[in-house]
């Protein structure tokens, strides 16, 4: 179910006084599966205009939506929101752009590609912990060594795309690389902070 | 005391009375998802997202996560313990539509199953619970 421009934004496509801050519903929207978008966002709203607003100011208000937002987006995230695909495509994306860079090096044996392949396999480590993370659903006490593999890949992105930007020779397929790097470490570090540590079997109760 | 027959776990209290099947009780449903049956059962065919958040904070007497509440929803609608419908949305909501929740009789059931359970595991046992932790 989409939403349509006029349901998110208001007939007039403006954001108005009587709504929440347009960067929070979109991150609710945005996280949100297709079969909750709709009822979900549309209940946040109601509640926001009829009681919140009314009471607390805008100011309480907006706070309280971002609470329900964070609740909602930490609880929901594994449930087929569309920024687990996005991950999980950037994933795939290094994985596939590591090994080809790893094959390039291997081949051409310039200076230094012994170092440099060994990035790249740590790299694809860091990517495969996370699809591992993702699928699942951020069990297995894996969030901090995720969360720091993340930081660490956002590091190396800009520290990838400065080097690019001063060498001699300026390459576009690492910028963009580079660029996917940062969003995935960037993601990557916001689903691990926001995941739940969860037993292993939600409905099981231990009684022995 | 644990028994084993067949592959089916089973603990018996200590008078003998009471014989508790852990594959069964393995299902029991949490407290949360029990408040909101519970809720849903009370609010009757009023029950959507929203009012559905709101009577739970009161019966529980706590502010309650929109997010827990959405969540256990799910869960319980997984399970096949309840059941949604979508109808159209009012001009508060921008006209977005409203999820109305009602209990399956599989949910009537699970209630009434867990209410039984949780009388049957405290029957025996001396309230409040004393004794060093």
């Amino acid at each position: 179910m989409t939403l349509h421009f006029s349901k998110r934004f208001g007939k007039k496509g403006c954001a108005c006084d009587d709504r929440p801050p347009l960067w929070a519903e979109s991150l609710l929207i945005g996280f949100l599966p297709p079969r909750g978008r709709e009822a979900i966002s549309g209940d946040l709203l109601e509640e926001y205009r009829e009681e919140r607003l009314p009471t607390l100011g805008r100011m309480r208000a907006n706070f309280w939506y971002f609470r329900q937002v964070t609740s909602i987006v930490s609880l929901q995230r594994f449930q087929g929101g569309p920024m687990k695909g996005v991950l999980l495509c950037l994933c795939f994306f290094s994985l596939a752009a590591l090994a080809w860079l790893g094959i390039m090096e291997t081949v051409l044996h310039h200076p230094g590609f012994v170092f440099r392949i060994a990035v790249d396999l740590l790299l694809a480590t860091q990517s495969l912990l996370t699809i591992l993370f993702l699928i699942l659903r951020g069990r297995s006490g894996m969030k901090i060594p995720v969360a720091i593999g993340g930081g660490w890949i956002v590091a190396f992105g800009i520290s990838t795309i400065v080097s690019i930007l001063r060498a001699a020779h300026f390459e576009g397929y690492i910028l963009v690389i580079g660029f996917a790097l940062i969003l995935q470490g960037a993601l990557t570090v916001f689903v691990a902070a926001l995941s739940v540590d969860r037993p292993a079997s939600p409905g099981h109760i231990d009684i022995g | 005391m644990n028994a084993y027959y067949g592959m089916t776990q089973y603990i018996i209290d200590a008078n003998s009375i009471n014989v508790y099947n852990v594959g069964i009780m393995a299902d029991i449903l949490g407290g949360f998802e029990q408040a909101v049956l519970l809720t849903l059962m009370k609010l009757g065919p009023n029950a959507y997202g929203r009012a559905i958040i709101k009577e739970a904070a009161v019966s529980l007497k706590r502010d309650v996560a929109a997010g827990a509440v959405y969540a256990t929803l799910d869960r319980l609608e997984n399970k096949g313990l309840i059941s949604s419908s979508l109808t159209s949305g009012t001009p508060v909501r921008d006209g977005r539509a409203r999820r109305y929740f009602k209990l399956t009789a599989a949910g009537i059931r699970a209630l009434n199953e867990s209410k039984t359970t949780l009388e049957n595991l405290w029957r025996n046992a001396a309230w409040p619970v004393g004794g060093k932790a």
